[in-house]
């Protein structure tokens, strides 16, 4: 963030993703000039998609959306067939101590957690209940995994 | 719908080059490395190492499933380098989420309008410090195939190559 004579500008950058603002809008193109001279860059024009966010900018304000990575995400976790569920957490989750629940592939359980973290962006609902199993990456088991798929069936609830 | 037939990407230049769309897509490839002066072709010295490259294919698709571009990547096997003597310093700084969700909210607040932009070729624009050298990528058409390359810029793959556009941005 730099603020100039001309006035302020801001600009993010994601190793290669570039996100551009300043408080007048004629300038930005001239901006956008700049940059192209500097490095070979491609113009995408308003901001639309970041990093698996959809971003819908409006006179009302701007609205940040992570329903094709949530969609995408249930797809991918084969989690499309199931009922959607309103509830993310059960009360009082008990967590297991046995040891044939134990999971022999607990890269899965890594991986949701890893998409519902980062669903956590614009998902504050969720946050409590991927708090509770997150405690269990080290050695999942399979309650703790299916508490998981709870959490999953109630973003399918609220997509 | 998904796609039904899902074009198979090569895992080796042997493979690629009998094809030729990746054939074509290596060539755009060689030529922005070229453009770009990334490497220049040297003998080896006898003490120095050299790291391997690879190439690597993939098809882009458009929204709707169908391919827009067949995209070859040269990328230098990082993994071979050592600490202290072809690469020192690796990290780089991104924009943390919080931060751009915060730059947001500015915008939203203030009524300033997002745009965005991506740099093209990012890591091709790192210079690089240390002395790296690397086997030539196969390629038809090799004229001097006993030289190395000395890299200039940097590659994807190589330890330092975010660090080195961090620098160029900074």
């Amino acid at each position: 963030m730099k603020k100039t004579n001309y006035g302020i500008v801001v600009i993010v950058i994601y190793v290669d993703d570039l996100i551009i603002t300043r408080d007048s809008d004629v300038d930005i193109f001239d901006l956008k000039k700049l940059l192209k001279q500097k490095f070979e860059m491609k113009d995408l024009g308003e901001l639309h998609y970041f990093l698996n966010i959809e971003v819908i900018q409006s006179p009302k304000g701007i609205w940040l959306l992570q329903r094709q990575y949530a969609l995408n995400k249930l797809s991918e976790y084969g989690m499309m067939g199931y009922k959607p569920n309103s509830i993310p957490l059960e009360q009082n989750v008990k967590s297991s101590a046995d040891e044939r629940d134990l999971m022999e592939d607990t890269t899965m359980y890594r991986c949701i957690m890893g998409s519902l973290i980062y669903m956590t962006i614009t998902r504050p609902d969720l946050s409590y209940a991927i708090g509770v199993v997150s405690q269990f990456m080290q050695t999942p088991r399979k309650p703790h995994l299916d508490t998981v798929r709870r959490i999953l069936r109630y973003i399918k609830h609220t997509l | 719908m998904v796609r039904v037939i899902q074009e198979v990407e090569p895992t080796c230049f042997e493979h690629a080059v009998e094809n030729p769309k990746w054939d074509n897509a290596m060539d755009e490839k060689m030529a922005a490395l070229d453009a770009n002066a990334t490497w220049e072709l040297v003998a080896l010295l006898e003490d120095k190492k050299v790291i391997g490259c690879k190439w690597v294919y993939k098809v882009k698709h458009n929204a709707d499933g169908s391919v827009s571009r067949y995209k070859a990547r040269l990328v230098a096997k990082g993994y071979a380098q050592t600490y202290g003597i072809d690469y020192e310093e690796t990290y780089s700084p991104v924009a943390k989420m919080t931060t751009v969700r915060a730059i947001i909210a500015m915008a939203a607040t203030k009524g300033w309008s997002l745009h965005q932009m991506d740099v093209k070729n990012v890591f091709l624009h790192g210079d690089l410090q240390e002395e790296v050298y690397m086997e030539q990528p196969g390629y038809v058409g090799q004229t001097h195939p006993n030289l190395v390359c000395r890299l200039k810029k940097t590659l994807y793959g190589l330890k330092q190559a975010p660090r080195a556009w961090s620098d160029k941005i900074g």
